[in-house]
């Protein structure tokens, strides 16, 4: 891996992220729903569900379609097979755009755990269970955006995908059935771990999310052998 | 030796695209690679800068098996291909900027480069507002940063303006001069005589012709007529009979010119294949 490499596709995917509408809006939509939720709800106990709400929404949608919308792009626009001649890895180049969405993210759950009433340690608490859900989302995304041909094609496998695993905790919420399921994917317990963040740590929720970031892994490991990054 | 093509075959699910080409560029040379729509001309080129394998038989690059180009000569070649991509949404200099960064060439060059295909001015411009003629140069700019050694260029004139297409030949010849060794693929006749030292007529996957463009056209020039042009008519007369015929008018001040009549490389195409190019 070579450094100026990692930086130059890092320097385009920073640019492009204050350009690209469609991810700065992914970006923001969420924590200025949230805000502005904040503002308008006058009850105190839904209030505080507002954060952890749109955080877990933002985390299961957000990393995971930019990841895989960035990478589709650049397929379908040909820029991947220019930067393949001038000999850039499959790997500077997801670690590349990966650091800068990462980055990103990170700016918005800051914000997200700085919208939780609260002492700083809960504060601090809010920020590494996001930062958890952080990794899955975006290796499941790298995923999608290797098997996929083009934006179209993404945007058919992305948009059911994130649904599910952003919409899933909110669902289970009503559905006993459905929690049964949801238990296992990484959003559900984000979604536990914030509600109950006064609480210590749950060691088996931890645990899940891993297992989850692992599974994506052997995934990505799969489809990345298989495919890389070819158009 | 920058390029060697040995027995090369492609086949595409049972359909064989390239038969059996063979083909040898030398250092410095500029060659053009004429075919019609479907001829197989980007399959080669794909083959050649290692985004496909051949079927059979082997080509090199830099005396590189072009199945596996190492990083060394990808350092020395540039590419400018069908629909080569740039992104959108940054501007000139910024896309030249990221590969200037990959390359580790210094930013001086950036400037050098746009000056060169005469984009100077557009550095800060987004390249959604360029041009297709435009944006064909700093695909060029982009593919000759670096200095390559060898140019490989896709229909790098295809759907502009002539005007344009102009301006990309004096870029990729003054490039030549320089010592650049050019491969070229187009469906555009002219533009093959005008720049290139060898040309091949690739027709179904098969080489039906080789040579340089002015050879090509004087052996398949079967009448031998020249077309002698007066202030006030023109008349066709068989190259044998010129001296005679010259030596007959009585007035040589009236001759306006003198134009011989090989067929073009279009007219050669035609009468080898029966179709046209484009
Ligand atoms: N990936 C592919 N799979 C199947 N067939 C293909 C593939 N790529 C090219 N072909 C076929 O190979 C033939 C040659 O295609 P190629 O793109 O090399 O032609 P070309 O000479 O570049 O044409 P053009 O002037 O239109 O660019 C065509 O018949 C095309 O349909
Ligand atoms: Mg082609």
């Amino acid at each position: 891996m070579k450094l100026n490499v990692f930086s130059a596709i890092a320097y385009k995917q920073f640019k492009d992220i204050f350009k690209n509408k469609t991810i700065l809006l992914q970006f923001l939509l969420f924590p200025l729903i949230a805000i502005l939720m904040l503002v308008v709800v006058p009850d105190e106990e839904i209030k505080s569900s507002i954060p952890i709400m749109f955080s877990t929404i933002f985390i299961g949608m957000t990393p995971l379609s930019c990841m895989a919308s960035i990478i589709a792009e650049e397929k379908e626009k040909n820029t991947l097979t220019a930067l393949k001649f001038a000999f850039v890895k499959s790997v500077e180049y997801l670690l590349g755009i990966g650091s800068v969405i990462f980055l990103a993210c990170l700016v918005i759950i800051l914000i997200f755990s700085l919208m939780t009433n609260g002492e700083i340690l809960v504060k601090v608490k809010f920020f590494i269970v996001l930062l958890l859900g952080l990794i899955p989302s975006m290796i499941l995304g790298s995923v999608l955006g290797i098997l996929s041909k083009n934006q179209m094609s993404v945007a058919s496998i992305v948009s059911p995908i994130s649904l599910i695993v952003s919409l899933l905790p909110l669902f289970s919420t009503f559905n006993e059935n459905i929690r049964m399921i949801s238990r296992f994917i990484y959003t559900q317990q984000i979604n536990d771990l914030l509600n109950n963040i006064n609480n210590k740590f749950e060691i088996e929720k931890v645990l899940i999310i891993m297992g989850n970031a692992f599974i994506f892994l052997i995934l990505f490991a799969v489809v990345y052998k298989k495919k890389g990054l070819k158009v | 030796m920058s390029i060697n093509i040995k027995e090369v075959e492609k086949e595409f699910n049972h359909k064989r695209v390239l038969d059996k080409i063979n083909l040898n560029i030398v250092d410095g040379e500029f060659f053009g690679l004429l075919g019609p729509s479907g001829a197989g001309k980007t399959t080669l080129i794909k083959i050649l800068t290692g985004q496909l394998n051949p079927t059979s038989g082997c080509a090199e690059v830099f005396g590189c098996n072009s199945s596996g180009l190492t990083d060394q000569i990808y350092r020395n070649i540039g590419i400018v291909y069908e629909k080569s991509g740039l992104y959108d949404r940054l501007s000139c200099g910024d896309n030249l900027y990221i590969f200037a960064r990959i390359y580790g060439i210094q930013k001086q060059r950036i400037y050098e480069v746009l000056n060169k295909v005469g984009l100077s001015d557009s550095i800060n411009k987004p390249v959604q507002k360029l041009s297709t003629g435009m944006k064909q140069r700093l695909i060029i700019a982009r593919a000759i940063m670096h200095k390559p050694k060898l140019l490989f260029l896709d229909e790098p004139t295809s759907g502009l303006d002539p005007v344009s297409a102009n301006s990309i030949h004096n870029i990729i010849s003054e490039m030549n001069k320089n010592g650049t060794t050019v491969f070229m693929t187009t469906h555009n006749m002219s533009e093959a005589s005008k720049l290139c030292d060898n040309i091949a007529l690739l027709d179904g996957g098969k080489i039906i012709e080789y040579g340089t463009p002015d050879n090509i056209c004087f052996k398949y020039n079967k009448n031998k007529q020249v077309k002698v042009i007066f202030k006030n008519k023109t008349e066709i007369i068989s190259l044998e009979n010129l001296s005679e015929y010259l030596s007959k008018q009585k007035d040589k001040s009236h001759i306006e010119a003198i134009h011989s009549l090989e067929p073009n490389l279009e007219d050669v195409f035609i009468q080898l294949t029966g179709k046209r190019l484009v």
